[in-house]
């Protein structure tokens, strides 16, 4: 671990060394691939006049929320699979038609529905997060009722018991593996559907922020932004969720 | 072992940089030139049509290409794959801002624009509320810039309706302005400024010259100082240009015959747009200074300049 970590660092300093000698010799214009230190200076320019900070704040909080819907709508579509086996075997289907389709290719139908702005997004957003997390947390429903129905039915207990302690522990795991594909999905379908019809508002996110330094040629502000988002899913994918798996697997046991 | 790896992945992708920067340097013959759409372009597709420029340049190999907007005119110039673009006066300037090696060589057309509205309760700028969506192409566009002149006019503040934006093409504009009820102003251009205004639940609401104080130029042609050191080329393209918009300004008929394979309209309609709506064919540029000193000083450009050093 230790030793691929410093790998890492060590490709890093090499690309950035590259980069500047790149930048100092003028093979490209400087526009195209403006120095790393005029980068670093609009990155903190641009966290602290708070323009950058509060795109990517908004961008969080935005696809926290769309989680968080997403997860609620899923326990209800879940929940209602469970009823028969012809909803069950209906709600696979609407899932094998929706799940492919990329919430960019819903996008001009999606304006025609909700009209230009927040609310499409959101919608676009929404669907790119739901259908991981249903097909996740069904799967992990399925293989719980097979495994430890009977022991309900043994210990006697209660449809809200059971759903407590069997069904809603149980799939922790799944929910935070579904929460995690979710998010990268939401994630990149959010900037996405920012970047492709420029909704302005007074708040908007990282997608408008890249839009806007395209628009007004600001090419450190380009690279800037592109730094949040890497650091964001760094941060958030692979620090966060990682973790959270790590945490659940120790306490559950490799399921 | 892996040290050794990655020190060869990164040599190869050292080596690789050097290449694609080396292919650009070789010399080649060829001229590429953006074509817009939009009626204050006419005069580049007369140029295309009489051959102006192919007439005077035999060897060279002259290709068209269409662009969807002014960013990406302004990228493919900086990719070495454009030598000629036409755009607004903003767009240019954001890109010499940021130190791209082009100027303008020649002005190509002055035009109506405008602010249309679809509702009628809307009178004046003041009547806009902060929760109206305005439709501009793109911020720094010059449809935008107007907007904030006459924002600054109106309001002292020329950011005023920057928290309003909405950006479209200006087909999408048009179809949502007169579609949805989403969309009640559009700030636009010709044909879809006239095509907005002969709708009889629309009407104009400031244009461009009230938001600008005067006549200004609205499309200009910009070349890169390569092109310009090439001084044959260079000096046709400039006499090709003129040739264009003095033949579109003297032969009528020929030149709706022309334009009318490019915009579908209906030939009277074609005709009273070309002549008779106020768009003027003129190699001149106006108001070139005033667009560097309101962008200068609201900060869309971070330098003051000369309008002789913006000319070639």
């Amino acid at each position: 671990m230790v030793r691929n970590k410093s790998y890492r660092l060590l490709f890093i300093i090499i690309i950035l060394i590259i980069w500047e000698v790149t930048v100092k010799l003028e093979i490209y214009n400087i526009v195209l691939l403006p120095s790393i230190i005029e980068i670093a200076k609009e990155f903190i320019k641009e966290i602290i006049n708070g323009e950058l900070f509060f795109a990517t704040i908004y961008t969080i909080f935005s696809i926290i929320l769309s989680l968080f819907f997403a997860f609620l709508l899923s326990l209800i579509i879940v929940g209602l699979s469970t009823v028969n086996k012809v909803i069950d075997n209906l709600i696979d289907f609407i899932i094998s038609i929706a799940h492919p389709i990329p919430g960019i290719a819903i996008l001009p139908l999606v304006i025609m529905w909700f009209g230009i702005g927040q609310k499409a997004v959101y919608f676009v957003v929404l669907h790119s997060m739901l259908w991981p997390m249903v097909i996740n947390i069904k799967a992990e429903v399925k293989r719980l009722n097979s495994k430890y129905h009977k022991l309900g039915v043994v210990y006697n207990m209660t449809v809200l018991s059971q759903l407590l302690n069997i069904y809603l522990i149980g799939s922790i795991p799944a929910i935070i593996t579904g929460s995690k594909i979710a998010w990268s999905r939401g994630f990149r379908a959010f900037i996405s559907a920012e970047m492709i019809f420029g909704v302005v508002g007074t708040n908007t996110g990282l997608g408008w922020y890249l839009f806007e330094q395209r628009v007004y040629m600001d090419s450190p502000g380009l690279y800037s932004g592109l730094l949040a988002i890497i650091l964001c899913g760094i941060f958030i994918e692979n620090i966060l969720f990682n973790k959270l798996e790590k945490l659940t697997k120790f306490k559950w046991g490799v399921l | 072992m892996k040290l050794k790896r990655v020190v060869v992945i990164i040599l190869i992708i050292a080596v690789m940089m050097t290449v694609g920067s080396c292919k650009k340097e070789e010399v080649k013959k060829e001229i590429i030139i953006a074509e817009q759409f939009g009626l204050a372009y006419a005069p580049i597709q007369i140029m295309k049509e009489k051959g102006f420029l192919d007439n005077r340049l035999e060897g060279y190999d002259i290709k068209w290409v269409k662009l969807g907007n002014t960013a990406a005119i302004r990228e493919a110039i900086l990719a070495d794959s454009l030598d000629i673009g036409f755009l607004g006066i903003p767009p240019f300037l954001i890109g010499y801002d940021n130190k791209m090696d082009w100027k303008i060589f020649s002005g190509l057309s002055v035009s109506p624009l405008g602010l249309v509205t679809s509702d009628n309760d809307i009178k004046s700028l003041k009547d806009i509320k902060s929760t109206d969506k305005i439709v501009v192409p793109q911020p720094g566009s010059i449809q935008h810039i107007l907007l904030s002149m006459g924002a600054e006019r109106e309001f002292g503040d020329a950011g005023y309706f920057d928290n309003q934006l909405l950006t479209m093409k200006h087909p999408d504009g048009m179809s949502a302005l007169l579609s949805s009820d989403e969309v009640s102003l559009h700030f636009t251009s010709p044909p879809y400024l006239f095509q907005e205004l002969a709708e009889d639940t629309t009407s104009l609401l400031i244009s461009g010259d009230e938001c600008f104080g005067d006549e200004f130029t609205f499309i200009v042609g910009m070349t890169t100082e390569k092109f310009h050191n090439d001084i044959k080329a260079f000096n046709s393209l400039k006499l090709a240009i003129s040739d264009a918009v003095n033949f579109i300004n003297e032969n009528e008929e020929e030149s709706l015959e022309i334009l009318n394979e490019y915009y579908d309209l209906d030939e009277e309609i074609l005709r009273d747009y070309v002549y008779n709506q106020g768009i003027k064919y003129t190699t001149e540029v106006k108001g070139l200074d005033v667009f560097v000193e309101f962008m200068k000083k609201n900060g869309y450009i971070n330098s003051d300049y000369d309008v002789e050093q913006l000319q070639w």
